[in-house]
């Protein structure tokens, strides 16, 4: 039992090594924390392209060549990284200053009771979602039940779609990286593959504590931190083995690195943003809409500084813009050409105006999103600090505003133009909003929290509370 | 030395006094010393927060006490269960029933499975949990991911299977199913089994 789990240990690690080589060729400036949080996101998702990669050259996978290539692009990400003479940095351990510079005088009594409650709301949603096998409908006949039959076959175009025996549903057909992250649980010989989305929500929760102490203090990064955690439904389906929260991890860490890139300069983060954002779309295909909100976010930012038509400021989204957007035509690609899957009846192909629709479409968002039930006060919070901040709602994030409405909107219209049959179950616009859209939410939830904890108001208030 | 003189001095000694203070204060706020009224004072607070949260917020209240609370409770009643009956107590008899299955066929069976009608009769009375968002056995899908790799043909939707004349084993449930197969069963006919379809099992 103890050699079965130290090479559990040993697969997982090597993914984990996978994804922190992949930002060390990135840079060698990110910190102990960046890394801890990216590790396994990217690595699964190295994983997960690599299973793509072994498909398209027709080639079976399965853990040993997967580990093999990985343990090559380890080597190879890091002696790129090296050869950039970034060996100082990738090889520093940079202990956080709060660690240096402890003492018993800066002891932050409510970060403690913020961060008690937060590790107990940690520990029972994990230990629900490793205790209970995948049970939800959606996993068991899309996402895990693709998963397994990946794992026993080594092809991602396998036997659930032959004509001869069908057993494959829509969801079997979406992007590869909830499902093969699934199967590379299955390929080490686990029972469950549960503890791939337990570590992807702990991933996003360490990153989103980093990404906040860029800019506020710790008792307002723990305080919002736990804001985001506890969204109810947000945290339900954490534990269930679904696509939406992997996606979370992704389309909050792609608008938020693009931001950063904006805000502080910093290149890494371009390109940390436009490999977060694929991999969103790697999740998901609807993650596209957080593609696009991240190009209005570009967009307003290069409007606000004159720079629409200098060349020289669109030259460094070259390269990021391909890699945002090469997973999603790949993938579709895929799917109609391989396994002859098509999404084509799913949207009506041109603009229209049906009024009746908007109107049902209004009513129903809007009672989903003031639900408390499944949002929290997020949605009531967020309203709050626009107004309290208004005086510098203008100067300070308004990229990162542009991002979360244009998301928003974007993503509402999607919903818009489906063409909904009949009001049958699966169609029906009632239906996929409480269904699919409440979910589809997710992804904004960390944003605005991130927005609101960051604003000039909220910052300045925490900072003088204590 | 006048008094005038004396109390300039005394104003200047405080200003410069206050002076030191707020520079001391802006130091302890750049060190991260915190006070420890403020301390205490903000941990009441925002404990006040949280409970305000956990007990007036609807949704919150459910993630405490429901999503969180009772689930933890359920792990440490459950906590002696193996992998197997953990399903069973989520899935109830439509798990037992497709474990039984898997036990008992080879992974390249082909398994003729009961129709709805069988599964769910119109008079109710049936040992399989009824059909929550296709979670039944009556869904191939759903079915498949327990079954995997065997394949499954449904009597229901046999026009549709090009696999329905190769079965290898038929899921007998409530009753049906043994006029599928191509002998006489003697002996006791459990009401739920599976049989292979051509020639008896042996006997043990």
């Amino acid at each position: 039992m103890i050699i079965t789990l130290a090479q559990h240990i040993g697969c997982f690690l090597i993914v984990f090594l996978a994804g922190v080589s992949l930002l060390n060729l990135i840079s060698g400036n990110f910190s102990f924390f960046e890394k801890l949080g990216f590790g396994f996101p990217l690595g699964f998702g190295i994983i997960t392209v690599l299973m793509f990669m072994f498909e398209l050259v027709s080639v079976k996978f399965n853990l040993i060549n997967l580990l093999t290539a990985s343990v090559i692009l380890i080597i190879a990400f890091n002696s790129a990284a090296f050869k950039r003479k970034a060996r100082k940095d990738i090889l520093s351990i940079k202990i956080p200053d709060c660690v240096k510079n402890f003492s018993l005088w800066k002891i932050n009594l409510p970060w403690l009771l913020m961060a008690g409650v937060l590790g107990y709301i940690i520990y029972g949603i994990t230990a629900k979602t490793l205790f209970w096998q995948p049970l939800a409908y959606d996993t068991l006949t899309g996402y895990d039940y693709m998963a397994k039959v990946m794992a026993a076959e080594g092809v991602i175009k396998n036997s659930i779609f032959s004509a001869e025996s069908p057993t494959y549903s829509i969801r079997a057909s979406y992007p590869p990286f909830v499902s093969g992250s699934f199967a590379f649980a299955y390929l080490c010989g686990l029972k469950s593959s549960t503890i791939t989305g337990s570590i992807l929500f702990l991933s996003l929760i360490v990153i989103f504590y980093t990404f906040l102490k860029k800019y506020v203090t710790h008792t307002n990064a723990v305080f919002f931190t736990l804001l985001m955690v506890i969204t109810p439904e947000m945290l339900a389906m954490s534990a269930l083995s679904l696509s939406n929260c992997p996606q979370v991890f992704f389309t909050f860490t792609g608008i938020i690195s693009l931001f950063l890139w904006l805000d502080k300069g910093d290149r890494k983060y371009l390109y940390l943003g436009s490999i977060s954002l694929a991999l969103n779309v790697w999740a998901r295909s609807d993650g596209i809409v957080f593609i696009f909100a991240g190009a209005c976010m570009l967009l307003y930012d290069m409007i606000k500084n004159n720079r629409l038509k200098d060349i020289k400021s669109w030259k460094p989204l070259i390269l990021p813009g391909i890699i945002t957007l090469l997973p999603f035509i790949s993938w579709q690609l895929f799917i109609s050409k391989s396994l002859g899957v098509t999404n084509s009846n799913v949207f009506v192909a041109h603009l229209f105006w049906d009024a009746d629709k908007f109107s049902e479409l209004y009513d129903l968002v809007s009672h989903v999103v003031k639900s408390t039930q499944y949002y929290g006060l997020v949605f009531y919070l967020f309203p709050i600090v626009l107004i309290i901040n208004i005086k510098y709602i203008l100067k300070d994030k308004t990229a990162l505003l542009t991002a979360i409405f244009s998301a928003f909107f974007l993503y509402t219209f999607m919903y818009y133009q489906m063409d909904n049959g009949g009001k049958a179950f699966g169609y029906a616009l009632r239906s996929m909003i409480f269904s699919s859209f409440k979910r589809g939410m997710f992804p904004i939830i960390p944003i605005i929290c991130y927005y609101m904890s960051s604003s000039k108001m909220v910052d300045s208030i925490f900072r003088k509370i204590i | 030395m006048s008094k005038k003189h004396t109390h300039r001095n005394k104003t200047h000694l405080k200003t410069q006094t206050s002076r030191v203070n707020v520079e001391k204060a802006k130091d302890n706020n750049q060190s991260g010393r915190i006070s420890i009224l403020k301390n205490v004072l903000m941990f009441f607070a925002f404990a006040i927060i949280i409970w305000l949260f956990k007990e007036k917020n609807n949704g919150y209240k459910w993630v405490h006490k429901t999503l969180i609370g009772d689930n933890l409770k359920k792990i440490e009643q459950y906590k002696d269960l193996t992998f197997e009956q953990r399903y069973e107590v989520k899935l109830g008899f439509n798990y037992k029933y497709l474990e039984a299955i898997k036990n008992n066929t080879p992974d390249t069976a082909v398994i003729l499975m009961p129709p709805a009608s069988v599964v769910f009769p119109k008079d109710g009375q049936t040992d399989f949990k009824t059909a929550d968002e296709g979670q039944s056995i009556t869904n191939a899908t759903w079915s498949s991911y327990f079954l995997y790799p065997r394949k499954l043909v449904y009597e229901d939707k046999k026009e549709l299977s090009p696999l329905y004349n190769k079965a290898t084993h038929v899921a007998i449930a409530n009753n049906w199913g043994y006029e599928k197969l191509k002998y006489n069963v003697s002996g006791p006919r459990p009401k739920h089994h599976i049989l292979p379809i051509n020639n008896p099992p042996a006997q043990r």
